[in-house]
């Protein structure tokens, strides 16, 4: 296995009233790109977001060492530089951000891509190139009347012109034509071959994977990690769904002590 | 898509009159004798009589904004009688009211509901108290519930003096000042430290004189702690001569208390009502205000909260309709002084038959409201290109930790809607009343169950018709 | 000794409310139009021009024909009046129909002293035209200036138009226009207040031809002790007419900002929406922001949305900020950048770009403006 880039260990998080992660193990090496899929509403996305730190979360025991550093009580944006990216599901809308001004002010803040004006313009251009992204783009408000495509586009020039060390897509695929598919997914392969980049693909929904060389596949239901294995994994839950998983999980909950929390069914995905 | 034809509303529930005859009228206009002939009769301390004079006086000084608001061009001071009054005293058993007195209550339904859910009533019939009674456990609480003026006579004159029109100065605007000379009847609640009120209490304003005024005073204490829902109902039969409204509300919410309060307003359509509410709220107290406007010719109405104290909180929950005739111009104010301080609005308004209805509101965030979240809602529903409703929200905001969120949305009912629903089976006629009620809903289910039910009733009446 | 006259209702909107939040109207304290006419006559360089080979025509007139005339602007009458009495220079450009001009017709306010401009575009049918605004002073204490615009769109036309205001601190200027948009034609707007030490920004727009459009937006920067003060007017008319508005900016130090923004959906305007949106960021401990938006409806077949967000930016906004590595301070300043470097990204002429690049230097430095030039290339192909 490659180096150890992130480690969680025997993560339990949620929200103020509800348990939502239940003792989770991840590991992802440097350059692997692992899909976590499940069910909706069984805590995938909330996965994403308490690598990244979302306050919305917070984290009950466990912890999250990323490049060998314990970041389970980082803010955000400390984890952001640090090397993690969390490409969104639906972006937010930043009105009176031109997108230009927002790019150039998260690269000065990296001092490993300070660049001139001069190389910034081009890098960004031949960015915008690579994903088919009109220029004309890049003085609108960021993410404002954006297609859901668009946005996704948006995410995918984040991600080439930060290089993270590790990105989380959180269902980067959905909503997308087959032609903006094919952008993302190209974009996702040249993150990982150009920059060594690692990825943990979230999702649940198989389609964008057949562009994408896969490590490692984690089954999430009900806030556990059910099942991992190898890209082989995928084919198998094409073909039989999640429900064995759900079986398994519901009666591994039946078993936690009384008075754990409840299921994490009901939890909303972000 | 044609359109609902909309009937008048049938308020034969509200719409009758009972006789005047030797009933106690004064003079109609206003003057300093007939000030002093009010204060006279109720033989109230001399800083009163004061107070009044001196509202006399600022309301011949001030002026309506001449750049906002509805015309009260229709009302002529010098045809209102500011004091009618049933010979009669008050009393505490339904059996002691006059009968035509006591006929109205009954019809209105006072009674009845005093018996299945209220822990305390008080009736006025235009300018007096008729009846006000309270269950013996509220007492035994320490719980008052009485008439103002009957207050000013025992042992809480004192207080009633420290809080009289201190919320609502005299100054606030030109009917506050008239309100301040002429006022007559209303409630005085004072709810003890950490009393928790199980049932509701709710004073029934009707307004049965032709060309006269009502402006009584509601004002209720809220001890730290405690907790009470007030109801206030108002109604009148309909003339064809001007009548006004100009009450006074005053509540303070002590540290950890709650109080609810609960309106709804169904005056008749010769109704000025140029009310005016305003509630003060100490730490970690909270305000919740439920509002219906359906009845009056002219409405001026803003309840105020005043969030004064770190961490408190208020809910606004608001809805108006206008018909034909009338001009409502309702909404409410909120300012932020407290740290922590929260504040939701949410309103609906709808107007039809060339009926006029404005959502008016003010937030104001000060300086040291760190933290203090407001969010105002508000939503008009058109229902026929005749009708106007307007939505005027002021936001100021003065403090940089503050986050304060407004949407307003005006649109018609969507044809779409109306299809679907008829798709299922509905007539046309029904599928709008079904969208209205729904567009409403979310407001009447915060009313008392009776007057959900009535209120329910109401738009239903209003909607209710041929389609043409 | 200069005179000096108060125009005590400038900026009226439509529908008011209490006078106590002091909302409705501002007050602006200007020199006497007679003054006014006596220092702007000693500047050589006329404000409003085009380009040799432009076919619009420009011409001097004593007065703008009474179809400008009437046009309603957003400033209001007492403004209306001044501007119309102190404008040395009263100019009536005609675009004729069905021509697209190449270069923008620009109303250029950048001198020393006092400057007034009454200006009026005809843009005839299926023309396009750009109109530029540029009122930026540099040294002169108790400079003002002004410029009233008044536009009318004939059927099928376009028009854009680009305002920008970076006056520098000890100036006070006055923003001016009414638009009339007859049918399916059609009007994009950009503000960029940046600077001054008191502003009064007011559009009116009339949409009174079926199918006829609008979008708006204003991007301000209001700190140090400046005062903005803007009223947006939206009428629509016309049957399936289109609004949409957005505002933004940022307040820091002891600013003031004043918005008001009106959607008057007329009767008759049926099959019409419109739409407005405010974003506030307050990034200063004495700020004081008041936001106003009205939508008057007495049409049933429309839609009216209005929204407004005030204050720290939004949870979610926050926090995307920080998943790309910014601190709450710098997500703050990032928002204040935006909106210089979208007045330099959007700046349709080689002069409003060169003031909009003297406004980043000025308020965020030299470096900063620089590294913008740099980066973010003219949107126009053209030297002045």
């Amino acid at each position: 296995m490659a180096e150890e880039l992130l480690t969680i260990s025997d993560l339990t998080a949620g929200t103020e009233d509800k348990t939502i992660l239940h003792d989770v193990n991840l590991t992802i090496g440097r350059g692997e790109s692992h899909v976590l899929m499940g069910p909706n509403g069984t805590g995938k996305s909330t996965l994403g977001h308490v690598i990244m730190g979302d306050p919305v979360y917070k984290v009950a025991s466990g912890k999250i060492v990323f490049d060998g550093e314990d970041i389970t009580e980082k803010t955000a944006d400390k984890r952001s530089l640090a090397g993690i990216f969390l490409s969104y599901q639906a972006p937010v809308e930043v009105p009176g951000v031109p997108l230009y001004t927002f790019l150039r002010t998260i690269s000065q803040m990296r001092p490993e891509l300070k660049m001139t004006p001069k190389n910034f313009r081009k890098r960004v251009s031949e960015l915008a190139a690579q994903l088919s992204i009109d220029e004309e783009f890049l003085g609108r408000d960021l993410n404002v009347g954006f297609s859901g495509g668009e946005k996704k586009k948006i995410e995918m020039l984040q991600l080439l012109l930060l290089q993270p060390k590790l990105a989380i897509l959180d269902e980067t695929d959905s909503g997308l034509d087959v032609d903006a598919l094919s952008v993302v997914s190209r974009a996702i392969s040249s993150y990982m071959s150009d920059y060594n980049g690692s990825i943990l693909l979230i999702t649940h929904n198989t389609r964008i994977l057949e562009h994408v060389d896969v490590d490692k596949t984690h089954v999430m239901t009900h806030g556990h990690i059910v099942e991992t294995g190898d890209a082989s994994l995928i084919a198998t839950i094409e073909q039989q769904g999640f429900e064995s998983y759900e079986k398994e999980a519901a009666a591994e909950l039946a078993d936690e002590a009384e008075g754990a929390p409840e299921g994490a069914d009901a939890v909303a995905e972000h | 898509m044609s359109k609902t034809k909309v009937q008048d509303v049938d308020r034969s529930m509200y719409d009758f009159i009972k006789p005047e005859e030797g009933y106690e009228r004064f003079e109609d206009g206003l003057t300093p004798e007939i000030v002093r002939a009010i204060s006279e009769k109720k033989d109230e301390p001399d800083w009163m009589l004061e107070l009044r004079l001196k509202g006399l006086k600022k309301y011949h000084e001030m002026s309506m904004p001449a750049n906002w608001g509805p015309s009260i061009e229709g009302l002529d001071m010098d045809h209102i009688s500011t004091y009618v009054s049933p010979k009669t005293e008050q009393a505490s058993s339904w059996d002691d009211v006059p009968e035509d007195v006591k006929d109205t209550f009954e019809k209105l339904g006072i009674p009845e509901a005093e018996r299945s859910y209220l822990a305390g009533v008080g009736a006025q019939y235009d300018s007096e108290l008729v009846y006000h009674s309270m269950q013996d456990s509220a007492a035994k609480q320490g719980v008052v519930y009485s008439g103002i003026e009957e207050a000013l006579h025992g042992p809480f004159e004192d207080m009633i003096r420290e809080h009289f029109m201190k919320l609502v100065p005299i100054t606030d605007h030109k009917f506050a000042a008239l309100h301040a000379a002429v006022w007559s009847g209303g409630s005085f609640v004072y709810v003890p430290e950490g009393v928790q009120m199980e049932y509701p209490l709710q004073s029934y304003f009707r307004l049965n004189a032709k060309g006269a005024g009502q402006f009584e005073h509601t004002l209720i204490i809220v001890e730290p702690g405690a907790n009470l829902h007030f109801i206030e109902g108002c109604s009148a039969p309909k003339y064809n001569v001007a009548n006004l409204h100009a009450g006074c509300v005053e509540l303070f919410v002590g540290k950890g208390a709650r109080l609810r309060y609960s309106t709804i307003e169904n005056w008749s359509k010769n109704m000025y009502n140029l009310n005016t509410k305003r509630s003060r709220i100490e730490e970690d107290g909270v305000m919740e205000w439920v509002s219906g406007s359906f009845g009056s010719h002219v409405s001026y109405l803003y309840p105020t909260t005043i969030l004064a104290g770190d961490r408190s909180s208020c809910e606004f929950t608001g809805i108006t309709f206008a018909g034909k005739t009338q001009n409502l111009d309702t909404g409410c104010k909120v300012i932020l002084n407290g740290k922590d301080t929260k504040a939701s609005v949410s309103t609906k308004s709808l107007s039809k038959d060339g009926g006029i209805s404005t959502f008016r509101s003010s937030i104001v965030v000060n300086k040291h409201a760190e933290n203090a979240l407001a969010t105002v809602s508000c939503q008009s529903l058109m229902i026929d290109d005749i009708s106007r409703s307007d939505t005027i929200p002021a936001m100021d905001v003065r403090c940089q930790s503050a986050s304060v969120g407004h949407e307003a949305t005006i649109g018609s009912i969507s044809d779409d809607t109306v299809f679907y629903l008829m798709s299922r089976g509905c007539s046309e006629d029904e599928a709008r009343t079904m969208v209205v009620n729904g567009f409403a809903n979310p407001i009447s289910k915060e009313l008392p169950l009776e007057y959900a039910a009535e209120m329910n009733n109401l738009i239903k009446l209003e909607m209710e018709g041929a389609i043409g | 000794m200069t005179e000096f006259q108060t125009l005590e209702h400038v900026n009226v909107p439509p529908a008011q409310t209490w006078n106590y939040l002091h909302t409705n109207v501002i007050a602006m304290k200007v020199p006497a139009p007679d003054q006014v006419r006596a220092e702007y006559m000693e500047q050589t360089s006329p404000a409003v021009t085009c380009f040799a080979a432009c076919p619009a025509s420009i011409d001097a007139v004593e007065q703008l024909p009474e179809e400008l005339l009437a046009i309603e602007t957003g400033v209001g009458d007492d403004a209306n009046e001044w501007i119309a009495a102190s404008a040395t220079e009263t100019t009536l450009v005609n675009v004729p129909a069905g021509t697209n001009l190449e270069r923008p017709i620009v109303v250029d306010l950048s001198g020393d002293g006092v400057a007034v401009a009454h200006t009026g575009v005809s843009i005839g049918k299926g023309a396009r035209a750009t109109i530029v605004v540029i009122a930026s002073a540099s040294h002169k204490v108790e400079t003002v200036s002004a410029s009233l615009l008044r536009v009318l769109i004939e059927e099928d036309a376009h028009a854009d138009i680009f305002e920008l205001v970076a006056m520098g601190n000890p100036k006070q200027h006055i923003e001016g226009v009414g638009i009339e948009c007859r049918k399916d034609a059609s009007v994009n707007i950009q503000q960029y207040a940046l600077s001054a030490q008191t502003s009064a920004v007011g559009l009116a727009a009339n949409l009174v031809g079926d199918r006829s459009s609008l979008t708006l937006s204003l991007h301000y920067l209001v700190g140090s002790q400046q005062t903005l003060d803007c009223n947006h007017i939206v009428r629509q008319r016309g049957r399936n007419t289109r609004c949409v508005i957005d505002e933004s900016g940022v307040l820091s130090d002891k600013a003031t900002k004043t918005l008001k923004a009106t959607i008057d959906l007329i009767r008759g305007c049926k099959g019409s929406k419109g739409r407005e949106q405010e974003t506030v960021v307050l990034a200063g401990d004495d700020v004081v922001n008041k936001t106003l938006p009205v939508i008057l409806c007495d049409e049933e077949e429309v839609q009216g949305d209005h929204g407004a967000t005030i204050g720290s930016m939004s949870a979610e906004q926050l926090q995307y900020l920080r998943n790309r590595g910014l601190t709450e301070e710098q997500a703050e300043d990032l928002f204040r950048h935006a909106v210089a470097d979208g007045a330099v990204i959007h700046a349709p002429t080689p002069k409003a770009r060169k003031v909009a690049l003297q406004a980043v230097a000025q308020i965020f430095g030299k470096d900063i403006a620089e590294d913008l030039a740099e980066i973010v290339q003219p949107s126009f192909g053209f030297d002045e």
